[in-house]
């Protein structure tokens, strides 16, 4: 049995003064070099997880271990030296650095590095390569395609080599083409280099590339499915 | 890359946003280093009158005249050791505009003024050459006179033409009294056909004389004649001929708005410049650059932006004031006091720019903040 990454217990996220409950009460575990979806219709609490899980957010109660290390549990600051290091995040919405070459976005989680140079621009040349940026590495994130952008947004997940990858929608503002290439390439980053993902989408068919799918709605997690390895990377069909 | 780099490169991301605080700060600037120089220039002719030099006047006003025989009853008053006389001429050089001029007593104008340094042999050719005139260095290298050059001076006060011929050229440690031209007296009498009134004498103290007794005494010999004196300190005569007080007082005030607009401009470029950011500056804290990291990128942006606009400000002032004279009468010397005090609050600016955006970028969260845009 593989060691389990990241643990939550009991995780409840309410929404004052509303009083809206966007997670109540939902216990999952995501084993190491486990490739996790998590879907469920739109308000469901997909995004709201991953947040907690990433230490972007913090529950209402409830806990979360990674690698059994309670993070809701740390102070600002610590709580943000942590994610730098365990966890990169890809968005739905691309957010790179207009005014950055793509080697000088990706290389932005670096800047709290203390690897000296040669290092630095090392770790960004392989992460560009993995995810096949190499060529344009010089370009501005204007010039590429919106796959291209995603990919170094990836880049830039990739690149403090966290042991968590967290993907919220990474391919809701991509067509049909670049969702699959985008896809594939997430499922490359698990199956080829062992990253623990969790990625939160509304598409079954995106969810289908996973190993793992967890379904949430209205905040509950109502089932899990365990999908067979052949079925990840098989062309999928998209809903 | 680093965060300067990063900051250099946010910076050219909004050109018109940056180019707009930067024309502010840098036009804001320029008016302070401006309005500074007019206070320093004043100050320093203020500060450096010779506390053993007395300035004899008409008691009723400066611009009334005194007799010239005055000068020699001056003179014989015990603890004088120089009196020389002097009368303003108010002329201008053709093309050049107008400075302070005046016709003196060759033979005791250096007695009074043992500040001014002329080389000995240029004192000399003055002193022969009834025409002769002596200038400042600063008015000789504004005008870009030579020695043995023809000078000619029209007076709106004398109602005649002066050709000089400039004999010497003196320095002094104060650059404002480096702009002043002084011609023989005689040689204005001849000009005029007929002998000239005295606008004021400069008496020069012995070392240990009290100048309070001097002044009393000189103000007793004239007593009850029709041209009675005021003698007083130098100081308080050209304190008196420019109302420094209220002058400095009103440039003062004038700063006030002018360091509020270099304020303005810095706040007002950041606090927009963030908030256009919001999402990604939210993005920046998810990978982990957290409040310290924040705050030094913010801060790169607005001090480059400062310091680049104080010292175009500031350097722009200084080459403006150089090749267009504001004032005949000032130097306009930009100290490099000057342009360190314009920088150092152009950076204090740069630095208050980012407290409210900062703020509010710390008061939001990152969810709050991933919403945005």
């Amino acid at each position: 049995m593989r060691k389990e990454l990241v643990k939550i217990e009991s995780l409840t996220r309410e929404f004052k003064p509303e009083g809206i409950k966007a997670l109540d009460n939902v216990n999952l575990v995501v084993e190491e070099g486990e490739f996790l979806a998590l879907t469920g219709p739109s308000g469901s609490g997909k995004s709201t997880l991953l947040k907690i899980v990433g230490g972007v957010d913090r529950p209402t109660s409830g806990r979360v271990l990674l690698d059994g290390v309670a993070i809701n549990e740390m102070g600002d600051g610590a709580l943000a030296a942590w994610r730098h290091r365990n966890v990169g995040f890809i968005f739905r919405t691309i957010d790179l650095v207009p005014v950055l070459t793509v080697r000088e976005n990706v290389a932005l989680p670096l800047l709290l590095s203390k690897l000296s140079r040669q290092q630095k621009r090392a770790r960004v040349d392989t992460v560009l390569e993995l995810v096949g940026l190499a060529e344009h590495k010089d370009s501005s994130p204007r010039k590429l395609s919106g796959e291209q952008q995603q990919r170094a947004a990836i880049a830039r997940a990739l690149v403090m080599e966290p042991p968590l990858i967290l993907a919220d929608e990474p391919t809701g503002e991509l067509d049909a083409q670049a969702t699959e290439e985008i896809l594939i390439l997430l499922g490359q980053l698990h199956s080829d280099w062992g990253k623990t993902l969790i990625l939160a989408t509304h598409d079954e068919g995106v969810a289908r590339y996973a190993r793992t799918i967890s379904r949430l709605n209205k905040g509950v997690s109502v089932e899990a499915e365990t999908l067979g390895v052949g079925r990840v990377y098989g062309v999928p069909e998209f809903s | 890359m680093g965060y300067l780099s990063l900051a250099r490169r946010n910076i050219t991301r909004n050109k018109k946003l940056t180019l707009g605080a930067l024309a502010g700060i840098s036009i804001a600037v320029f008016l302070l280093v401006t309005l500074r120089t007019i206070v320093t220039d004043h100050a320093s002719t203020f500060d450096r009158t010779d506390p053993s030099r007395l300035v004899v006047s008409n008691r009723i006003s400066a611009v009334f005249q005194l007799p010239e025989q005055y000068g020699e009853r001056i003179r014989r008053i015990p603890g004088v050791e120089a009196v020389s006389a002097m009368n303003w001429y108010r002329g201008a050089a053709p093309g050049k505009g107008t400075f302070f001029n005046a016709a003196c007593d060759p033979e005791t104008l250096l007695q009074v003024y043992p500040e001014c340094q002329i080389p000995q042999e240029q004192a000399q050719a003055f002193i022969k050459d009834q025409r002769g005139a002596i200038a400042g260095r600063a008015l000789v290298e504004r005008f870009g006179w030579q020695l043995g050059q023809p000078v000619k001076l029209n007076s709106t006060l004398h109602y005649s033409t002066l050709d000089l011929v400039l004999r010497g050229v003196y320095s002094n440690p104060n650059e404002s009294e480096e702009l002043n031209l002084f011609f023989h007296e005689r040689y204005l009498e001849e000009v005029m056909g007929q002998p000239v009134e005295v606008s004021y004498f400069w008496v020069r103290a012995a070392p240990q004389a009290s100048l309070e007794q001097i002044a009393s005494a000189i103000d007793a010999q004239f007593r009850g004649t029709s041209a009675e004196t005021r003698t007083e300190p130098e100081g308080a005569f050209r304190g008196r001929l420019v109302p420094w007080a209220n002058i400095k007082k009103w440039l003062l005030w004038m700063s006030i708005p002018i360091i509020a607009t270099i304020f303005l401009c810095s706040m007002a470029a950041m606090t927009v410049a963030a908030r256009r950011r919001q999402r990604e500056l939210a993005v920046l804290k998810v990978l982990g650059l957290e409040g310290k990291s924040i705050l030094i990128l913010l801060l790169g942006e607005s001090l480059m932006i400062a310091l680049a606009g104080a010292l175009i400000g500031s350097l722009g002032a200084w080459a403006f004031h150089r090749a267009v004279p504001v004032s005949p009468m000032l130097a306009f010397h930009v100290t490099p006091e000057t342009i360190l005090f314009s920088i150092g609050l152009a950076l204090l600016a740069g630095l208050a720019g980012v407290l409210l955006p900062f703020y509010r970028i710390s008061r939001t969260t990152m969810i709050e903040g991933l919403r945005q845009g």
